[in-house]
């Protein structure tokens, strides 16, 4: 058995919205090991989401305890998180989160120099060139489309090699074409270098491809 | 007809709805608008008030129907009794004087304009003084005086105490709280009232040089303007010894200084108004590019681009319209304002000259420049097309100008300019104005375009928070270019004002501390002179005496001529024709009137006259070397020949005379002397002893009115650096709004940031270092305007050495540095740590 990467121990989440309390997370326990493949499915608002958040260090739990390798991440600052995202995080939205006024080029390479790496915008063209956009570079994603913005935002993950590849629905706003093109894409990535992948799907056929399957409902596994 | 009606109502309901949700996002700019026209209805208001109080006081301040002025002589007993035919006759008498406090220690000394009025006084208004209306035993009295608020200060007199007049002692009868022909007497110097048997008891010799009659005429009941002004030009037909004045020749200077100082003030306010316009289009543009989809969806479904934009163009105009009516209220309430802030002392009482035709010259002119901005960035709609939505692709929109919408513009523009000079004489001045603040405004946006090319192409820069700030400042949609152009704008007119008010300022301190005396005498009599001169050697060795004869001249014709008739009032040596000058006559040129142009006389007659003229009123009054000048001296006509041209610099505090004479001609001429000195530095000048001993010779500091005309100049400044700073001001709301319109986009940016792993510091450092490398931008581009636009104006303009006073420059840009800094920290600041999961849900 590959060592632990991230454990959730008995995590609750909870969402204050006016006077209105929402439980979205509700005692939760799992573990991802290293170069694990695990697919979270479940239906819309079941918190699949909010555990992928979980995380990834953006939302901190309402009660429980995180633990990424030896650390408690639970107990980390804002700032402390922020970095710890920094070295271990990639993450793949379905809806890309691209930013607007950069070009694929510099959205690819702001992943390298937020980590004050050199030679950051070689490295950019190298991986863009691996995944077909080597005629986008200086387009900015309003002028690419769906699955070239996809491969972007995925070369913006992967570029700096990160323990832990989180994707939330990342084939949700594409065709079946493209979106076949950005599974293998992530999964080959996540098997070339031997990296861990959480996905978040609702696709059972993608999930299928996952090393394990959790299944979400109401805030809890079953 | 009711398609047409049914579109209306629709644009109408779509406005009104999208105004309502977004109002709050628009308020910022609509409080530009607000203030930028509030400002040109306040100018405008209290110019139509000021001009409308002056015209229905010109008899107040005038003093009198008529006033009849004459240099150390009397009228006539014939003349007199002639006017008393047909109205009533006051007499005030003028002369520089020297007053005093001896019961300080040291006692205090003051030079001031000594006025001797008679029981008449006024003819017009009031004359109110600490014990209210001045009654018949001031009149009586041969020893009580009335002075203005600032002496009594000066000298610390209170009413009641004794001080003294030249040689005589008087007591302080009351102060000055109100009168009506005040004129220019308080703006320079301090005023003593006396009575005329008060003037008889100083025994004062009316030759004296600075010695006055003024005759204040008010016509009988039965005796209209018309015929008192024919009566009186019957009694004086052309007489040089004696000057009227009518009331409107009094204040059509004032009324002249008005409207164009007004007029200044009002470009300046236009140019606020061009500033909002900016700040329309770039919320315009953003908001276009924030609604993209939704515009397309709306393109998709059938509606036209004309109809979308109207739809926008009818919110801002909606609203513009009603802020102008707004603002022309408020305005309303200027002049009970200015009443309440104007010392009583005016006796000024302005009326609300608020009018409908201000209100539509001043709307129509606000909403064609928020035409004139918002055309292109409305035409930008017809780059969005529905396409996209099929496509998921979208291009940022941007400001569209076909030919048509050019000529559309510049017709625009010259309507603007048109409405704006309307019935005003100085249109030229103002299209070189705005056509220049119009090029000003497209050369900060070309230069913003030509460094964001090269900055483009540096590729050596590490730092990462450099490489974000570089990304953000070139992208394409940054708010770089509105930083630059507003900002840059306020900026660069608030340094070229005050490098110009540097210049002037620096002119005359210069002056004092090198070239000007310390001290100037006037009242010398010839029969003291030479007592005179023997007191300042012996009292104040190794201090440098300048002792020169003075006589009053009028150029009565230019090689036959009389140029009255010829040289325009707006030539600028017409101060030079239009009244009594001062001569004097010289061995040799002195050393700071350089000859420039002829030669100094070699010969000297005494049968003939030579004139060394001011070589720069020559050339405006068109003077050659040889040309002949009579002049009216004392009563007599004197033709003489200019031999040469000296270059005279009033502005050095030095005796300067625009004509002087060959002495051996003007010896004979009757006389007195005016004397200037240079103390040494271990002197301390003895003003009460030198009126001890000299009661008739007044002294005047130097450094007192070079502070005095320094002081006037930072009143005139103060108004038009408060407008600068106010467009500077609003060149902030410009940029705060821009900011607050792009929040949507920060947030979503910070979004990212913080997903990928950027903190907080990082992203605040990074804004830091945007701004810091535009401000740097601003600084450059700022400082080359302001620069060449004030070099050009103090060196072609007003012909005196362009200085930088950098203090002054480093506080402008250090206060506009911060406090944009601190506007787009604050408002950025909420960004900076934006929570994910709702943002991320809400997508």
């Amino acid at each position: 058995m590959t060592p632990l990467l991230i454990s959730f121990s008995n995590i609750h989440l909870q969402y204050q919205n006016g006077t209105i309390l929402t439980e979205v997370i509700r005692g939760i326990d799992f573990v991802i090991h290293q170069n694990e493949r695990l697919a979270i499915v479940g239906k819309s608002g079941s918190g699949k989401t909010s555990l992928l958040m979980l995380m990834a260090g953006l939302e901190k739990p309402t009660s429980g305890q995180i633990k990424y390798q030896d650390q408690i991440i639970t107990s980390y600052t804002e700032d402390k998180l922020t970095d710890f995202r920094k070295k271990n995080i990639g993450i793949v939205f379905q809806s890309f989160y691209l930013i607007p006024n950069y070009t694929a080029l510099e959205n690819v390479a702001l992943s390298l120099e937020i980590n004050f790496q050199k030679n950051a915008l070689s490295l950019a063209k190298e991986i863009l060139i691996d995944l077909g956009l080597e005629d986008r570079f200086q387009h900015f994603p309003r002028q690419l489309s769906g699955g070239e913005q996809q491969r972007v935002a995925i070369a913006r993950a992967i570029i700096k090699k990160p323990e832990l590849i989180l994707a939330d629905e990342p084939t949700g706003n594409l065709d079946d074409e493209n979106a076949q093109v950005i599974t293998d894409l992530i999964f080959s990535v996540s098997k070339k270098y031997q990296k861990s992948l959480c996905l978040v799907t609702h696709d059972m056929d993608l999930a299928q491809r996952c090393d394990r399957i959790m299944k979400i409902e109401n805030g809890t596994i079953v | 007809m009711a398609q047409l009606f049914s579109q209306l109502l629709f644009i109408h309901q779509q406005a009104l709805k999208d105004l309502k949700r977004s109002l709050r996002k628009k308020i910022t700019i609509f409080i530009t608008i607000f203030i930028s026209v509030f400002i040109l209805f306040f100018i405008s208001t209290l110019n139509q008030s000021l001009l409308k109080e002056i015209r229905s006081n010109t008899k107040s301040i005038l003093g009198g129907d008529a006033e009849i002025e004459l240099k150390n002589k009397e009228l006539s007993s014939d003349i007199t009794k002639e006017i008393k035919k047909f109205a009533d006759l006051s007499l005030n008498t003028t002369i520089a004087s020297m007053v005093a406090n001896k019961n300080l220690t040291p006692p205090q000394t003051s030079f001031v304009q000594l006025r001797a009025i008679d029981n008449l006084y006024p003819l017009y208004g009031e004359f109110i003084t600490t014990k209210g209306k001045v009654g018949a035993d001031f009149f009586e009295s041969s020893d009580q005086a009335i002075i203005n608020e600032n002496l009594a200060v000066n000298l610390q007199l209170k009413e009641g105490d004794r001080f003294i007049i030249r040689d005589q002692s008087f007591i302080l009868h009351s102060i000055i709280q109100q009168m009506p022909d005040l004129g220019a007497s308080g703006l320079f110097g301090d005023l003593v009232i006396i009575s005329q048997k008060g003037l008889a008891s100083l025994k004062i010799s009316s030759s004296e040089n600075f010695f006055e009659y003024e005759y204040r005429v008010r016509y009988f009941d039965k005796i209209n303007d018309e015929l008192g002004k024919q009566q009186l030009q019957k009694i004086f037909p052309d007489s040089d010894s004696v000057r009227i004045r009518f009331p409107e020749n009094t204040t059509n200077f004032i009324q002249r200084i008005l409207d164009n100082f007004s007029n200044f003030l009002s470009l300046i306010s236009l140019a606020a108004i061009l500033i909002a316009g900016i700040g329309i289009s770039n919320m315009v543009i953003a908001y276009i590019n924030q609604n993209y989809n939704s515009i397309a969806v709306q393109k998709s479904l059938g509606l036209s681009s004309l109809v979308i934009q109207s739809i926008l163009g009818y919110q801002i105009f909606l609203i513009s319209f009603f802020i102008c009516i707004f603002a022309f209220g408020l305005s309303s309430l200027t002049p009970e304002i200015i009443n309440y802030l104007l010392p009583k002392e005016l006796n000024f009482s302005l009326q609300n000259t608020s009018n409908f035709i201000i209100f539509i010259k001043i709307t129509s002119i606000a909403l064609i420049a928020i035409t004139i901005f918002l055309i292109p960035a409305l035409n930008s709609i017809q780059q969005l097309s529905a396409n996209s939505l099929f496509r998921n692709t979208y291009e940022f929109v941007s400001f569209q100008f076909s030919p048509k919408t050019i000529v559309i513009l510049i017709g625009l523009i010259f309507l603007m300019i048109g409405i704006f000079t309307l019935g005003n004489s100085l249109w030229l001045y103002n299209i070189i104005f705005l056509g220049g603040f119009l090029i000003t405004i497209g050369l900060f946006y070309g230069l913003f375009k030509l460094f964001n090319h090269f900055f483009k192409k540096i590729t050596f820069i590490s730092n990462f928070n450099l490489i974000l700030a570089k990304r953000n400042i070139t992208s394409p949609s940054s708010i770089g270019p509105l930083i630059l152009t507003t900002l840059g704008i306020g900026i660069s007119l608030l340094l070229t004002i005050l490098i110009i008010a540097g210049s002037f300022q620096n002119l005359i301190q210069k002056s004092v501390d090198t070239k000007a005396p310390d001290f100037f005498f006037i009242g010398i009599d010839q029969s003291v002179k030479n007592d005179f001169q023997n007191y300042i050697i012996n009292e104040y060795p190794m201090s440098d005496l300048a002792l020169v004869p003075m006589a009053t001249a009028k150029i009565k014709a230019i090689n036959g001529t009389d140029p009255l008739s010829y040289i325009n009032k707006r030539n600028p040596s017409y101060w030079v024709i239009s009244s009594e000058r001062r001569i004097t006559w010289l061995e040799q040129p002195a050393n700071n009137n350089p000859i420039n142009e002829g030669e100094w006389w070699s010969d000297n007659p005494s049968d003939k006259m030579y004139i060394s003229f001011d070589h720069d009123a020559a050339k405006d009054l068109g003077i050659q070397i040889n040309d002949n000048i009579t002049m009216n001296i004392y009563g007599r006509d004197i033709t003489g020949i200019v031999k040469n041209f000296r270059n005279v610099d009033y502005a050095d505090f030095t005796i300067n005379f625009v004509m002087v004479l060959n002495t051996n001609y003007a010896q004979s001429i009757p006389h007195e002397y005016i004397a200037t000195v240079k103390l040494s530095k271990q002197h301390n000048f003895q003003e009460y002893a030198l009126l001890q001993q000299f009661p008739n010779i007044s002294s005047i500091k130097i450094s007192n009115y070079a502070e005095k005309i320094n002081q006037l100049l930072n009143q005139v400044n103060i108004a038009v650096i408060a407008l600068a700073v106010i467009i500077i001001f609003i060149g902030l709301l410009v940029i705060s709004s821009a900011i607050l319109v792009q929040g949507k986009n920060k947030i979503y940016q910070n979004l990212v940031f913080k997903i990928l792993g950027l903190n907080r510091m990082q992203i605040i450092k990074t804004s830091l270092l945007e701004f810091f490398i535009l401000f740097l931008n601003t600084i450059f581009l700022t400082l080359l305007i302001s620069g060449t636009a004030s070099y050009m104006v103090v060196n072609f303009i007003f012909n005196i050495d362009w200085f930088l006073d950098i203090s002054a420059i480093i506080i402008v840009y250090v206060c506009t540095g911060a406090f944009t800094m601190a506007l787009i920290i604050i408002d950025t600041y909420k960004n900076l740590s934006p929570r994910v999961y709702p943002i991320i849900r809400n997508s």
